[in-house]
Protein backbone atom coordinates (compact mmCIF):
# COMPACT_ATOMS: atom_id res chain seq x y z
CA UNK A 1 0.00 0.00 0.00
CA UNK A 2 1.76 3.07 -1.07
CA UNK A 3 1.48 6.75 0.68
CA UNK A 4 2.15 10.06 -0.88
CA UNK A 5 4.30 12.09 1.85
CA UNK A 6 5.94 15.39 1.94
CA UNK A 7 9.75 15.70 1.87
CA UNK A 8 9.56 16.97 5.73
CA UNK A 9 7.04 14.20 7.09
CA UNK A 10 9.35 11.69 4.81
CA UNK A 11 11.65 9.72 7.40
CA UNK A 12 14.90 8.01 6.43
CA UNK A 13 14.93 4.25 5.98
CA UNK A 14 11.03 4.23 4.34
CA UNK A 15 10.81 2.47 0.81
CA UNK A 16 10.04 4.26 -1.88
CA UNK A 17 7.06 3.13 -3.94
CA UNK A 18 7.04 4.83 -7.54
CA UNK A 19 10.11 6.19 -8.86
CA UNK A 20 11.32 9.99 -8.04
CA UNK A 21 12.26 11.93 -11.28
CA UNK A 22 14.15 15.47 -11.30
CA UNK A 23 11.99 18.45 -12.84
CA UNK A 24 13.42 17.70 -16.21
CA UNK A 25 12.85 14.22 -16.16
CA UNK A 26 16.45 12.48 -14.95
CA UNK A 27 15.82 9.80 -12.74
CA UNK A 28 16.71 10.53 -8.93
CA UNK A 29 15.79 6.77 -7.29
CA UNK A 30 14.65 4.17 -8.03
CA UNK A 31 11.45 2.84 -6.83
CA UNK A 32 12.03 0.22 -4.24
CA UNK A 33 14.95 1.98 -3.11
CA UNK A 34 15.36 3.30 0.53
CA UNK A 35 14.75 7.45 1.36
CA UNK A 36 18.23 8.16 3.15
CA UNK A 37 18.81 11.64 4.46
CA UNK A 38 20.94 12.70 1.66
CA UNK A 39 17.82 11.61 -1.01
CA UNK A 40 15.30 13.93 1.15
CA UNK A 41 18.75 16.64 0.99
CA UNK A 42 19.06 16.71 -2.59
CA UNK A 43 15.11 16.11 -2.69
CA UNK A 44 14.48 19.93 -1.17
CA UNK A 45 17.41 21.23 -2.91
CA UNK A 46 15.28 20.50 -6.04
CA UNK A 47 12.12 21.60 -5.16
CA UNK A 48 10.77 18.37 -4.83
CA UNK A 49 7.81 18.65 -2.47
CA UNK A 50 6.40 14.45 -2.24
CA UNK A 51 7.76 11.51 -2.63
CA UNK A 52 5.34 8.26 -2.73
CA UNK A 53 6.39 5.58 0.31
CA UNK A 54 5.45 1.97 1.05
CA UNK A 55 2.94 1.86 4.37
CA UNK A 56 5.20 0.11 6.54
CA UNK A 57 3.04 -2.60 8.27
CA UNK A 58 4.48 -1.82 11.88
CA UNK A 59 6.21 -5.00 13.21
CA UNK A 60 4.71 -7.03 16.09
CA UNK A 61 6.70 -8.21 19.17
CA UNK A 62 6.82 -11.62 17.55
CA UNK A 63 8.25 -10.08 14.34
CA UNK A 64 10.53 -8.20 16.07
CA UNK A 65 12.31 -10.89 17.94
CA UNK A 66 12.37 -12.96 15.47
CA UNK A 67 14.16 -10.70 13.01
CA UNK A 68 17.04 -10.77 15.95
CA UNK A 69 17.42 -14.39 16.39
CA UNK A 70 17.16 -14.44 12.44
CA UNK A 71 20.40 -12.56 12.87
CA UNK A 72 21.51 -14.64 14.92
CA UNK A 73 21.93 -17.62 13.20
CA UNK A 74 23.40 -15.94 10.22
CA UNK A 75 25.65 -14.57 11.98
CA UNK A 76 26.56 -18.50 13.73
CA UNK A 77 26.60 -19.43 9.73
CA UNK A 78 28.88 -16.59 8.24
CA UNK A 79 31.33 -16.73 11.54
CA UNK A 80 31.64 -20.99 11.15
CA UNK A 81 34.90 -20.88 10.08
CA UNK A 82 36.42 -18.59 12.53
CA UNK A 83 35.16 -20.32 15.18
CA UNK A 84 37.46 -20.09 17.96
CA UNK A 85 39.61 -17.23 16.91
CA UNK A 86 39.36 -14.12 19.23
CA UNK A 87 39.47 -11.19 16.90
CA UNK A 88 36.81 -12.30 14.76
CA UNK A 89 34.74 -13.82 17.74
CA UNK A 90 34.81 -10.84 19.59
CA UNK A 91 33.06 -8.98 16.13
CA UNK A 92 30.56 -11.80 16.05
CA UNK A 93 29.64 -10.53 19.64
CA UNK A 94 29.78 -6.98 19.20
CA UNK A 95 27.00 -7.62 15.93
CA UNK A 96 24.52 -9.96 18.02
CA UNK A 97 24.58 -7.56 20.83
CA UNK A 98 24.28 -4.65 18.56
CA UNK A 99 21.57 -6.65 17.18
CA UNK A 100 19.67 -7.10 20.32
CA UNK A 101 19.97 -3.47 21.25
CA UNK A 102 18.39 -2.84 17.76
CA UNK A 103 15.62 -5.34 18.81
CA UNK A 104 15.15 -3.41 22.86
CA UNK A 105 14.91 -0.28 20.92
CA UNK A 106 12.11 -1.60 18.26
CA UNK A 107 10.30 -3.13 21.15
CA UNK A 108 9.96 0.04 23.34
CA UNK A 109 8.90 1.87 20.89
CA UNK A 110 6.01 -0.72 20.23
CA UNK A 111 5.16 -0.40 23.81
CA UNK A 112 5.62 3.51 23.86
CA UNK A 113 3.20 3.46 20.76
CA UNK A 114 0.59 1.31 22.44
CA UNK A 115 0.55 3.06 25.61
CA UNK A 116 -0.39 6.59 23.86
CA UNK A 117 -3.07 4.68 22.49
CA UNK A 118 -4.00 3.67 19.35
CA UNK A 119 -6.03 6.25 17.35
CA UNK A 120 -8.86 6.87 19.25
CA UNK A 121 -8.04 10.80 19.61
CA UNK A 122 -7.42 11.06 15.98
CA UNK A 123 -5.63 14.02 15.96
CA UNK A 124 -5.39 17.68 14.79
CA UNK A 125 -4.60 16.13 11.34
CA UNK A 126 -3.17 19.53 9.20
CA UNK A 127 0.24 19.43 9.46
CA UNK A 128 0.18 18.19 13.30
CA UNK A 129 2.89 17.17 15.45
CA UNK A 130 0.97 15.09 17.60
CA UNK A 131 2.26 13.29 21.40
CA UNK A 132 1.61 9.76 19.52
CA UNK A 133 4.70 10.33 17.40
CA UNK A 134 7.05 8.14 17.98
CA UNK A 135 10.39 8.90 19.94
CA UNK A 136 12.60 7.25 17.77
CA UNK A 137 10.78 8.30 14.61
CA UNK A 138 12.10 5.89 12.06
CA UNK A 139 10.49 3.20 11.34
CA UNK A 140 7.12 3.85 11.77
CA UNK A 141 4.81 5.45 9.53
CA UNK A 142 1.64 5.01 10.49
CA UNK A 143 1.08 7.59 13.42
CA UNK A 144 1.91 10.85 11.11
CA UNK A 145 -0.38 13.07 9.46
CA UNK A 146 -3.31 11.05 10.32
CA UNK A 147 -6.97 12.37 9.00
CA UNK A 148 -8.38 14.38 10.75
CA UNK A 149 -10.73 12.78 13.94
CA UNK A 150 -10.14 9.49 12.00
CA UNK A 151 -9.01 6.63 14.19
CA UNK A 152 -5.72 6.39 12.43
CA UNK A 153 -3.99 3.88 14.16
CA UNK A 154 -0.64 2.39 13.17
CA UNK A 155 -3.02 -0.38 11.92
CA UNK A 156 -5.78 1.23 10.50
CA UNK A 157 -7.50 1.07 7.66
CA UNK A 158 -5.29 2.37 4.56
CA UNK A 159 -4.96 6.02 5.16
CA UNK A 160 -5.64 9.10 3.03
CA UNK A 161 -3.27 9.79 0.06
CA UNK A 162 -2.94 13.09 -0.07
CA UNK A 163 -0.05 15.44 2.04
CA UNK A 164 -1.74 16.54 5.13
CA UNK A 165 -0.37 19.81 4.91
CA UNK A 166 -3.71 21.15 3.39
CA UNK A 167 -1.87 25.13 3.02
CA UNK A 168 1.56 23.84 0.92
CA UNK A 169 1.42 23.21 -2.70
CA UNK A 170 -0.75 20.65 -4.37
CA UNK A 171 1.46 17.45 -4.51
CA UNK A 172 2.38 16.99 -7.89
CA UNK A 173 5.55 14.43 -6.25
CA UNK A 174 8.78 14.00 -8.15
CA UNK A 175 7.54 13.60 -11.43
CA UNK A 176 7.63 16.08 -14.70
CA UNK A 177 4.59 18.24 -14.68
CA UNK B 1 55.61 -38.31 -20.62
CA UNK B 2 55.63 -34.33 -20.52
CA UNK B 3 59.03 -33.32 -17.98
CA UNK B 4 57.18 -31.59 -15.53
CA UNK B 5 59.26 -28.21 -16.28
CA UNK B 6 58.63 -27.65 -19.33
CA UNK B 7 54.62 -27.86 -18.76
CA UNK B 8 55.42 -25.20 -15.98
CA UNK B 9 57.05 -22.83 -18.69
CA UNK B 10 54.19 -23.80 -20.95
CA UNK B 11 51.60 -22.97 -18.10
CA UNK B 12 53.72 -20.23 -17.49
CA UNK B 13 53.37 -18.43 -20.73
CA UNK B 14 50.15 -19.19 -21.52
CA UNK B 15 49.00 -17.26 -18.06
CA UNK B 16 51.37 -14.41 -19.24
CA UNK B 17 49.53 -14.24 -22.68
CA UNK B 18 46.13 -14.61 -21.29
CA UNK B 19 46.61 -12.00 -18.80
CA UNK B 20 47.94 -9.30 -21.30
CA UNK B 21 45.26 -10.37 -23.67
CA UNK B 22 42.49 -10.26 -20.74
CA UNK B 23 43.63 -6.32 -18.58
CA UNK B 24 41.12 -3.85 -19.95
CA UNK B 25 42.48 -0.96 -21.18
CA UNK B 26 42.43 2.09 -18.59
CA UNK B 27 40.18 4.58 -18.63
CA UNK B 28 41.06 7.26 -21.21
CA UNK B 29 40.63 10.25 -18.37
CA UNK B 30 42.88 8.01 -16.15
CA UNK B 31 45.75 8.10 -18.66
CA UNK B 32 45.12 11.74 -19.41
CA UNK B 33 45.75 12.95 -16.12
CA UNK B 34 48.65 10.70 -15.65
CA UNK B 35 50.30 12.29 -18.66
CA UNK B 36 49.06 15.88 -18.07
CA UNK B 37 50.75 15.26 -14.34
CA UNK B 38 54.04 14.33 -15.45
CA UNK B 39 54.48 17.27 -16.76
CA UNK B 40 56.05 19.58 -13.94
CA UNK B 41 54.21 22.93 -14.87
CA UNK B 42 50.76 21.64 -15.13
CA UNK B 43 48.53 23.17 -11.96
CA UNK B 44 46.26 21.79 -10.04
CA UNK B 45 43.74 23.83 -11.85
CA UNK B 46 44.36 22.10 -15.30
CA UNK B 47 43.60 19.17 -13.84
CA UNK B 48 40.10 20.11 -12.58
CA UNK B 49 39.71 21.43 -15.90
CA UNK B 50 40.28 18.12 -17.47
CA UNK B 51 38.17 15.72 -15.42
CA UNK B 52 35.51 18.50 -15.56
CA UNK B 53 35.33 18.73 -19.78
CA UNK B 54 33.44 14.92 -19.10
CA UNK B 55 29.97 16.36 -17.44
CA UNK B 56 29.52 12.63 -16.83
CA UNK B 57 32.07 11.89 -14.95
CA UNK B 58 32.24 15.15 -12.92
CA UNK B 59 28.95 14.50 -11.83
CA UNK B 60 29.24 11.10 -10.53
CA UNK B 61 32.80 12.21 -8.75
CA UNK B 62 30.83 14.88 -7.04
CA UNK B 63 27.87 12.48 -6.33
CA UNK B 64 30.45 10.74 -4.25
CA UNK B 65 32.46 13.80 -3.21
CA UNK B 66 29.05 14.59 -1.49
CA UNK B 67 28.13 11.89 -0.11
CA UNK B 68 28.20 10.14 3.32
CA UNK B 69 31.74 9.10 2.86
CA UNK B 70 33.32 12.29 3.38
CA UNK B 71 30.51 13.74 6.22
CA UNK B 72 31.17 17.45 4.70
CA UNK B 73 29.10 20.18 6.16
CA UNK B 74 29.17 22.26 3.22
CA UNK B 75 28.02 20.99 -0.48
CA UNK B 76 30.80 20.61 -2.96
CA UNK B 77 29.41 22.00 -6.26
CA UNK B 78 32.20 21.61 -8.46
CA UNK B 79 35.58 20.01 -9.07
CA UNK B 80 37.79 22.97 -8.39
CA UNK B 81 36.26 23.18 -5.25
CA UNK B 82 36.68 19.38 -4.61
CA UNK B 83 40.28 20.03 -5.20
CA UNK B 84 40.78 22.12 -2.74
CA UNK B 85 38.69 20.40 -0.20
CA UNK B 86 39.59 17.02 -0.34
CA UNK B 87 42.88 16.77 -2.10
CA UNK B 88 44.12 16.02 -5.72
CA UNK B 89 44.65 12.10 -4.93
CA UNK B 90 41.19 11.43 -3.42
CA UNK B 91 39.68 13.47 -6.41
CA UNK B 92 41.77 11.09 -8.61
CA UNK B 93 40.87 8.30 -6.96
CA UNK B 94 36.64 9.13 -7.37
CA UNK B 95 37.69 9.98 -11.03
CA UNK B 96 39.10 6.11 -11.20
CA UNK B 97 36.03 4.96 -9.39
CA UNK B 98 33.64 6.51 -11.54
CA UNK B 99 35.20 5.69 -14.85
CA UNK B 100 35.36 1.57 -13.60
CA UNK B 101 31.54 2.22 -11.88
CA UNK B 102 29.67 0.68 -14.68
CA UNK B 103 32.62 -2.09 -14.96
CA UNK B 104 31.84 -2.56 -11.53
CA UNK B 105 28.20 -2.96 -11.54
CA UNK B 106 28.10 -5.15 -14.38
CA UNK B 107 30.68 -7.56 -12.72
CA UNK B 108 28.85 -9.15 -9.82
CA UNK B 109 25.78 -7.94 -8.19
CA UNK B 110 26.53 -6.63 -4.85
CA UNK B 111 30.20 -6.05 -5.37
CA UNK B 112 29.46 -2.54 -5.91
CA UNK B 113 27.75 -2.66 -2.34
CA UNK B 114 30.76 -4.02 -1.12
CA UNK B 115 33.40 -1.89 -2.54
CA UNK B 116 31.36 1.31 -1.24
CA UNK B 117 30.86 -0.74 2.40
CA UNK B 118 34.78 -1.90 2.74
CA UNK B 119 35.29 1.89 1.76
CA UNK B 120 33.13 3.44 4.39
CA UNK B 121 34.11 1.05 6.56
CA UNK B 122 38.03 1.85 6.40
CA UNK B 123 37.68 5.77 6.30
CA UNK B 124 35.30 5.23 9.59
CA UNK B 125 38.85 2.82 10.82
CA UNK B 126 41.37 5.40 9.42
CA UNK B 127 39.45 8.44 11.31
CA UNK B 128 38.77 6.37 14.71
CA UNK B 129 42.51 5.83 14.52
CA UNK B 130 43.42 9.28 14.35
CA UNK B 131 45.05 9.55 10.77
CA UNK B 132 44.79 12.59 9.02
CA UNK B 133 44.56 10.54 5.75
CA UNK B 134 40.84 9.12 6.08
CA UNK B 135 40.12 10.09 2.89
CA UNK B 136 42.59 8.57 0.95
CA UNK B 137 42.59 5.30 2.72
CA UNK B 138 38.73 5.45 1.93
CA UNK B 139 39.38 5.71 -1.72
CA UNK B 140 41.84 2.33 -1.42
CA UNK B 141 38.94 0.53 0.39
CA UNK B 142 36.92 1.71 -2.59
CA UNK B 143 39.15 -0.08 -5.33
CA UNK B 144 40.31 -2.98 -3.80
CA UNK B 145 38.62 -5.48 -5.33
CA UNK B 146 39.13 -4.40 -8.59
CA UNK B 147 40.55 -7.58 -9.58
CA UNK B 148 36.90 -9.66 -9.14
CA UNK B 149 36.01 -7.20 -11.79
CA UNK B 150 38.00 -7.95 -14.47
CA UNK B 151 38.02 -11.56 -13.39
CA UNK B 152 34.18 -11.39 -13.89
CA UNK B 153 33.98 -9.15 -17.07
CA UNK B 154 37.36 -10.90 -19.09
CA UNK B 155 37.03 -14.25 -18.18
CA UNK B 156 33.63 -15.24 -17.33
CA UNK B 157 33.84 -19.23 -17.30
CA UNK B 158 36.65 -18.89 -15.04
CA UNK B 159 34.59 -16.93 -12.79
CA UNK B 160 31.72 -18.94 -13.02
CA UNK B 161 33.64 -22.12 -12.14
CA UNK B 162 35.08 -20.20 -8.90
CA UNK B 163 31.78 -18.91 -8.12
CA UNK B 164 30.07 -22.73 -8.22
CA UNK B 165 32.69 -24.14 -6.24
CA UNK B 166 32.73 -21.33 -3.49
CA UNK B 167 28.66 -21.66 -3.05
CA UNK B 168 28.85 -25.60 -3.28
CA UNK B 169 31.94 -25.89 -0.83
CA UNK B 170 31.88 -22.77 0.99
CA UNK B 171 34.93 -21.65 0.32
CA UNK B 172 36.10 -18.21 0.38
CA UNK B 173 36.55 -16.54 -3.04
CA UNK B 174 40.27 -16.49 -2.96
CA UNK B 175 40.26 -20.41 -1.81
CA UNK B 176 38.41 -21.01 -4.93
CA UNK B 177 40.45 -19.16 -7.02
CA UNK B 178 43.90 -20.66 -5.92
CA UNK B 179 42.13 -24.53 -6.20
CA UNK B 180 41.25 -23.78 -9.72
CA UNK B 181 42.99 -20.54 -11.46
CA UNK B 182 46.55 -20.21 -11.57
CA UNK B 183 46.20 -16.91 -10.04
CA UNK B 184 43.78 -15.04 -8.00
CA UNK B 185 41.61 -11.51 -7.88
CA UNK B 186 44.59 -10.45 -5.75
CA UNK B 187 47.32 -10.98 -8.72
CA UNK B 188 44.66 -9.67 -11.07
CA UNK B 189 44.70 -6.39 -8.98
CA UNK B 190 48.14 -6.03 -9.07
CA UNK B 191 48.42 -6.65 -12.81
CA UNK B 192 46.00 -4.09 -13.56
CA UNK B 193 47.50 -1.64 -11.29
CA UNK B 194 50.76 -2.16 -13.22
CA UNK B 195 48.84 -1.70 -16.58
CA UNK B 196 46.95 1.34 -15.45
CA UNK B 197 49.81 2.73 -13.58
CA UNK B 198 48.05 3.52 -10.41
CA UNK B 199 50.33 4.53 -7.56
CA UNK B 200 51.57 1.73 -5.15
CA UNK B 201 49.45 3.12 -2.37
CA UNK B 202 46.62 2.08 -4.07
CA UNK B 203 48.08 -0.93 -5.61
CA UNK B 204 49.37 -2.67 -2.50
CA UNK B 205 45.67 -2.56 -0.67
CA UNK B 206 44.53 -4.40 -3.89
CA UNK B 207 47.58 -6.41 -4.37
CA UNK B 208 47.51 -7.68 -0.73
CA UNK B 209 44.56 -7.24 1.30
CA UNK B 210 44.33 -11.05 1.98
CA UNK B 211 47.96 -10.38 2.74
CA UNK B 212 48.38 -7.63 5.15
CA UNK B 213 51.17 -8.48 6.89
CA UNK B 214 53.29 -8.76 3.36
CA UNK B 215 52.72 -5.16 3.01
CA UNK B 216 55.80 -3.11 2.97
CA UNK B 217 54.88 0.96 1.73
CA UNK B 218 51.36 1.23 2.93
CA UNK B 219 51.07 -1.44 5.85
CA UNK B 220 48.35 0.74 7.51
CA UNK B 221 46.42 1.26 4.78
CA UNK B 222 46.47 -2.52 3.40
CA UNK B 223 45.55 -3.60 7.03
CA UNK B 224 42.85 -0.91 7.50
CA UNK B 225 41.11 -1.96 3.99
CA UNK B 226 41.66 -5.77 5.53
CA UNK B 227 40.28 -5.38 8.21
CA UNK B 228 37.14 -2.97 6.94
CA UNK B 229 36.66 -5.71 4.24
CA UNK B 230 36.00 -8.50 7.45
CA UNK B 231 34.01 -6.56 8.92
CA UNK B 232 31.37 -5.53 5.95
CA UNK B 233 31.38 -9.11 5.09
CA UNK B 234 30.55 -9.89 8.84
CA UNK B 235 27.55 -7.33 8.15
CA UNK B 236 26.40 -8.83 5.09
CA UNK B 237 26.37 -5.50 3.73
CA UNK B 238 26.71 -6.21 -0.62
CA UNK B 239 28.54 -9.19 -2.10
CA UNK B 240 32.48 -10.20 -1.87
CA UNK B 241 31.71 -13.35 -3.92
CA UNK B 242 31.95 -15.46 -1.03
CA UNK B 243 29.48 -15.96 2.26
CA UNK B 244 31.97 -16.65 4.94
CA UNK B 245 33.91 -13.82 7.16
CA UNK B 246 37.49 -14.44 7.11
CA UNK B 247 40.01 -14.62 9.41
CA UNK B 248 41.44 -11.35 10.93
CA UNK B 249 45.54 -11.32 9.95
CA UNK B 250 47.19 -10.67 13.47
CA UNK B 251 49.78 -8.63 11.98
CA UNK B 252 47.33 -6.50 10.62
CA UNK B 253 45.79 -6.08 14.06
CA UNK B 254 48.98 -5.38 15.49
CA UNK B 255 50.06 -2.74 12.78
CA UNK B 256 46.86 -1.02 13.92
CA UNK B 257 46.81 -1.24 17.52
CA UNK B 258 43.07 -2.15 17.81
CA UNK B 259 41.84 -3.81 20.68
CA UNK B 260 38.62 -5.95 20.55
CA UNK B 261 36.51 -3.39 22.49
CA UNK B 262 37.35 -0.81 19.49
CA UNK B 263 34.71 -2.95 17.12
CA UNK B 264 31.81 -1.59 19.07
CA UNK B 265 32.62 1.73 18.37
CA UNK B 266 33.48 1.68 15.11
CA UNK B 267 30.48 -0.17 14.29
CA UNK B 268 28.39 2.31 15.42
CA UNK B 269 30.05 5.01 13.47
CA UNK B 270 29.96 2.85 10.36
CA UNK B 271 25.95 2.55 10.73
CA UNK B 272 24.73 5.83 9.96
CA UNK B 273 27.03 5.66 7.27
CA UNK B 274 26.42 2.44 5.82
CA UNK B 275 22.39 3.75 5.87
CA UNK B 276 23.30 7.28 4.36
CA UNK B 277 25.40 5.53 1.35
CA UNK B 278 22.74 3.47 0.13
CA UNK B 279 21.90 6.43 -2.11
CA UNK B 280 25.03 5.51 -3.73
CA UNK B 281 24.06 2.37 -5.43
CA UNK B 282 22.78 4.08 -8.15
CA UNK B 283 25.63 6.11 -9.25
CA UNK B 284 24.23 7.58 -12.29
Amino acid sequence: MAKRVTVDKAKPGQILAEELARHDGVLLAKRGSEVTEGLLRMLRRQNIETLVIEEEERRTKEEIAAEHLANLARLDAVFARVEGEPVPMALKKTLAFMSGQERDKSLAVLELDEETGNGAEGGEGEGGEEGKESPEGGREVGSEGSVPGGAQGPKGPAGPREAPDGDKKKPRGGKKN
Amino acid sequence: MADPTMVQDRMQAKKEVRRIKNLPTVPGIVAKISRIVENPETSVNDVGRLISQDQVLSAKVLRMANSAFFGMSRKISSISQALVILGFEVVKGLVLTSSVFDMIQKSMAGLWEHSIGCAAASGVIASYLGRDDAEEVLVAGLLHDLGKVVLALNLPEEMKLVRDKVERENLYFYEAENLLLDFNHAEIGEWLAEHWNLPESLAEPMRLHHKPEKAVLKPEWTSIVHVADVIIRAKGFGNGGDAMVPSVSPAAWEILGLKKTDFLPILELLEPKLNSLKDLTALN
